[in-house]
């Protein structure tokens, strides 16, 4: 997460100069040159998203050689399709969107099992859903319960990556409501939804003590 | 302590503008504990997610690599061309060395294959005066350039095939 942009959070922190509209024309001509075959410019491109990419892969998948052909493939499927790209849009929530995708498909498959079917779905519901406290526990409290922020990756960890994935674009990432929606392919509401029930289920997670 | 709806007024405008605050939402801020610790919630979130550990590696090599052994959209067209071409050939050389056995009508194993039969003559007529009847078997020219296609096709999807690296699931 870059220093100085803590956002939701109460220390107010300035928000970095960007350059915008100077990078989004710079960036769009890259893109205009390798709709037009030049992979030269796309490499460019490649070479500015893969560092993001790869450390929002590595988070939610956890595995650094799997995030790292997750990458590979997410770049090669950018270029594949490049041609429907529009260039009017950001491209980062477009590579995002990929990302998540081929992960998300890669968590699934890899948690394929056979489950008995008679206690399977006895299983997969607590699974989804760890016993809430009889009490509702305030922000405070639960505050005072995390003593160090091991135990909010731990928790992290135990999320269900398709809740993990809207925490990792909006926390860790920087992506605003509108692009975390573009990045899930949702409306703007639903995005926001989504960032709102995986954030309750990971307090949920710390509360219970489940994280570790 | 503010009301409620006030708080998820404010955290949603939060959400939303995460690069200016409001003075509505310092003002908000300034009176309401339990913003103040959801705030102080989302700043650990945050740096929880920033300090977990990630691969440093650049795949940039690697994904030109790929791109450059992309074959190119002419090659894609011909390469389904040869593929229509061998699917046709090998209809006809099953149909064609079909035991007619009794009961078995030739003319529906001819018939499927009639526009695979007329192919086969064009092709094996620009490698020789060789003529199939159509209800003879196939001969050797047709079976080579059969093999042959198949070749060229089958090295040619397996570099459109081919996995992320070394064989490891994407």
């Amino acid at each position: 997460m870059n220093a100085g942009v803590l956002h939701l959070s109460i220390d107010f922190g300035a928000a970095p100069e960007r350059d915008a509209p100077r990078a989004a024309t710079a960036e769009q001509a890259l893109i205009l040159a390798a709709q037009g075959g030049d992979s030269a410019a796309f490499g460019r491109l490649v070479q500015s998203y893969q560092k993001p990419l790869l450390r929002y892969l590595c988070r939610l998948v956890r595995r650094d050689d799997v995030s790292q052909d997750l990458c590979q493939e997410t770049m090669l499927r950018a270029w594949r399709r490049l041609r429907d790209f529009d260039t009017s849009r950001p491209m980062a929530p477009w590579l995002y969107r990929i990302a998540t995708n081929l992960a998300l498909n890669f968590l699934q498959r890899r948690s394929w099992r056979w489950v008995p079917l008679l206690f399977g779905r006895q299983l997969e519901a607590k699974e989804t859903e760890p016993d809430l406290p009889s009490d509702e526990e305030s922000a405070e409290d639960l505050l005072l319960r995390i003593e160090d922020i091991g135990q909010i990756q731990a928790a992290l960890e135990r999320l269900e990556p398709s809740h993990r994935a809207p925490l990792l674009l909006y926390y860790g990432e920087e992506l605003s409501c509108k692009e975390l929606a573009e990045a899930l392919d949702v409306s703007e509401t639903a995005a926001k939804v989504r960032l709102f029930r995986a954030r309750a289920h990971l307090k949920t997670l710390l509360q219970t003590g489940d994280s570790r | 302590m503010s009301d409620q709806t006030e708080c998820r007024q404010i955290r949603d405008l939060r959400m939303s503008s995460r690069e200016s605050v409001p003075s509505r939402v310092r003002e908000h801020l300034e009176s309401c504990s339990d913003c103040r610790n959801e705030g102080r919630f989302d700043a650990l979130l945050g740096r929880a997610i920033g300090a977990m550990p990630v691969a440093q590696a650049d795949v940039s090599a690697a994904v030109m690599a790929r791109i450059q052994a992309e074959p190119s959209g002419l090659a894609m067209a011909l390469q389904g061309l040869a593929l229509g071409i061998l699917v046709l050939c090998l209809v006809t050389l099953v149909s064609t060395s079909w035991p007619l056995a009794d009961g078995f009508d030739p003319s529906f194993a001819y018939g499927i294959s009639e526009v695979g039969l007329r192919l086969m003559h064009q092709l094996t007529a620009l490698a020789g005066p060789v003529v199939i009847p159509v209800a003879d078997a196939p001969g050797p020219p047709t079976v080579v350039l059969i093999l042959v296609l198949a070749v060229l096709i089958a090295l040619n999807v397996r570099v459109v095939l081919r996995p992320a690296s070394a064989g490891r699931e994407t």
